[in-house]
């Protein structure tokens, strides 16, 4: 278990390296050169072109130039938004609330609904019901989030005028306690409804199949051959075996819920990282957009990291393998 | 004639199969034909602004007077360009690396393999989208990168299948004969090792065209195109007096990659001896 650990924990390291060589090669290899990059800004005044030169020591080699990114970067020091004139690690930090509310929520809920689908799904195979759900699945597997969210809002705030069109809280009221909490959880119905709707199928397939898999194993069959009660076999044997696969996609998305869900977030002006994100594209400030890359490298990297340990701990067979 | 009865055949009861190939060809269809289809021009104004469907304009008119119904069937075009060609990219590179790591083995397999799981781990959507931001966001530049970053999934898949065909009597025949591991690579592993790879493909290419569109929603697609997920960008700022501008795109965008999903799958159910209904 210990070489598990440590070859999993190098690994997450590698990982974390690649991308920071990726993030810097990017600033270098995009086009214009990097004072101008990292400046944010086509035409930086002189001296901050200098002040950048000394801080990432631009005319050094770029060996040196890499060690002083990274020194940078171990002090928690991402750089500063050039939009926003201010650190990237507090705007990240401000917004990294209302994101991963939005997308944690969402996680939780599709990953239940979409494994209890699965298991109505599995344990139907070719019946009716299950080929509802997964004609129905197949739909919102292709469907484009972001249209799914316009869409929700067309009807539901629109046209019905039942819930509110976008935002985290009513900006004419400012509701505190109680009310406050009602009132983010009716702006949160919309875009987390709609990122459920999305991410179900995802959860629903990997369990079906999953089952599926499992119930063309040999010691189903022998419990089948000696008279086992089918839902004892059921709970005790395919349901656990079944349910790694969810465990590793459930864990990949947590970790993707540091950034949160981008295109949700713009569609329902969700005050998120990941709007802010899109923004600083818009706005060109790629000191902000390294930055909110690099968190959730290192995020992605950890989460799949114990995500696999998580793994390991349940099932002895990946351990000793 | 014999040879397309023989495989339609074959597919019988494979719904999911047969009608995503007559979806995708009557698809193709219009992508090539589109000029002849449209009856506007997918680019020509005209003052008849934001008009709702009507017998005219089928699907309506947007912001500029461009019609909807002539920029849906230009906009195929696009996605079927980038979603084809940005999953080949997967596909070649998928194929060669998980090919020479699975049938190597040894120390190259190891290293080959910590480097498919590095690029699994790395968040692809977002590398997309700030490489795009970066460098310019041409199609070429999109098909690309999306290429560039989704190939392992097609690596382990094939990897899996190398090392397995690499045990059989025929490779190991030719191993005896004295045939280089480079033509034993090309000549035996890939061709009988390629059906998953080829549906997954078929996914990666629902997958492209899904993030080619969440990119150009985000105004990061190609300006000089007309593309469904830039209409849906547009179509945004008047969904309330204009919805079916994104609405109709939205639909095209969810049938696209719904055939491609429904091919994949069928490829897959055709493989799996299990699956196949009798």
């Amino acid at each position: 278990m210990r070489r598990y650990v440590g070859k999993r924990l190098l690994l997450a390291l590698i990982t974390v390296s690649v991308a920071l060589v990726i993030n810097f090669a990017l600033i270098h290899l995009a086009p214009g050169d990097p004072t101008k990059v990292l400046a944010g800004n086509g035409h930086p005044s002189p001296e901050m072109e200098a002040a950048l030169t000394v801080k990432y020591g631009l005319d050094k080699p770029l060996y040196v130039q890499f060690i002083s990114y990274v020194k940078n970067l171990l002090c928690g020091d991402l750089g500063n938004s050039y939009v926003y004139n201010q650190p990237v690690t507090k705007l990240i930090a401000e917004r990294f609330g209302p994101s991963s509310l939005l997308a944690l929520t969402s996680a939780i809920l599709a990953a239940i609904l979409g494994t209890l689908l699965g298991l109505v799904t599995a344990t139907r195979q070719g019946g009716f019901l299950d080929r509802i759900i997964n004609g129905v699945s197949y739909f919102f597997y292709s469907m484009p989030s972001f249209w799914l969210g316009m869409m929700a809002i067309l009807i539901f705030s629109t046209s019905l005028k039942v819930l509110p069109t976008s935002g985290m809280v009513s900006m004419r009221a400012s509701y505190t306690g109680m009310a406050h909490v009602m009132d983010v959880m009716k702006h949160m119905i919309l875009p987390a409804g709609t990122l459920i709707i999305i991410q179900i199928p995802v959860y629903l397939r990997i369990f079906r199949t999953s089952v599926s898999q499992t119930m063309t194993e040999d010691f189903i069959t022998t419990f089948r051959a000696v008279g086992m009660d089918e839902k004892k076999i059921f709970r005790r044997y395919i349901f656990k075996n079944s349910i790694l696969p969810t465990i590793t996609v459930f864990g990949i998305n947590l970790a993707y819920t540091v950034m949160g869900s981008a295109l949700i977030e713009v569609v329902f002006a969700w005050p998120g990282i990941g709007r802010m994100m899109l923004d600083a594209i818009g706005k060109r400030d790629y000191p902000l957009l390294m930055g909110i890359y690099l968190v959730l490298s290192v995020s992605v990297a950890l989460m799949t990291m114990i995500t696999d340990l998580v793994y390991a701990a349940v099932d002895p067979r990946i351990r000793y393998k | 004639m014999s040879v397309i009865k023989k495989y339609y055949r074959a597919m019988e009861g494979n719904r999911a199969l047969k009608g995503g190939l007559i979806l995708l060809t009557i698809l193709i269809l219009i992508a090539v034909l589109a000029p002849f289809l449209e009856p506007y021009g997918a680019k020509k104004l005209s003052d008849d602004v934001l008009m709702a469907p009507c017998q005219a304009h089928w699907l309506g008119t947007d912001d500029l007077g461009r019609d909807v119904y002539s920029m849906l069937i230009e906009g195929s075009r696009v996605s079927l360009t980038v979603g084809i060609i940005a999953a080949m990219i997967t596909a070649v590179i998928g194929v060669i690396f998980g090919a020479v790591a699975g049938y190597f083995g040894g120390a190259a397999d190891k290293i080959m393999n910590e480097i498919i799981n590095i690029f699994m781990m790395l968040p692809t959507f977002f590398l997309v989208l700030i490489i795009v931001a970066l460098f310019g966001s041409s199609m070429l530049n999109v098909m690309i990168v999306i290429g560039l970053t989704s190939w392992p999934s097609n690596a382990r898949l094939m990897r899996a299948q190398a090392m397995s065909l690499r045990e059989r009597t025929f490779v190991r025949s030719a191993e005896a004969i004295g045939e280089s591991r480079f033509s034993i690579i090309f000549r035996y592993i890939i061709p009988n090792g390629i059906f998953p790879v080829i549906a997954n493909t078929t996914m990666n290419i629902g997958g492209a065209i899904l993030t080619e569109a969440s990119l150009s929603f985000l105004g990061l697609g190609d300006p000089n195109v007309v593309s469904w997920g830039q209409m849906i960008n547009q179509g945004r700022g008047y969904i309330v007096n204009g919805w079916w501008v994104a609405a109709f795109a939205g639909l095209a965008i969810l049938l696209i990659v719904l055939i491609f999903y429904l091919i994949g799958d069928g490829i897959t159910a055709q493989m799996n001896p299990k699956t196949r209904r009798r």
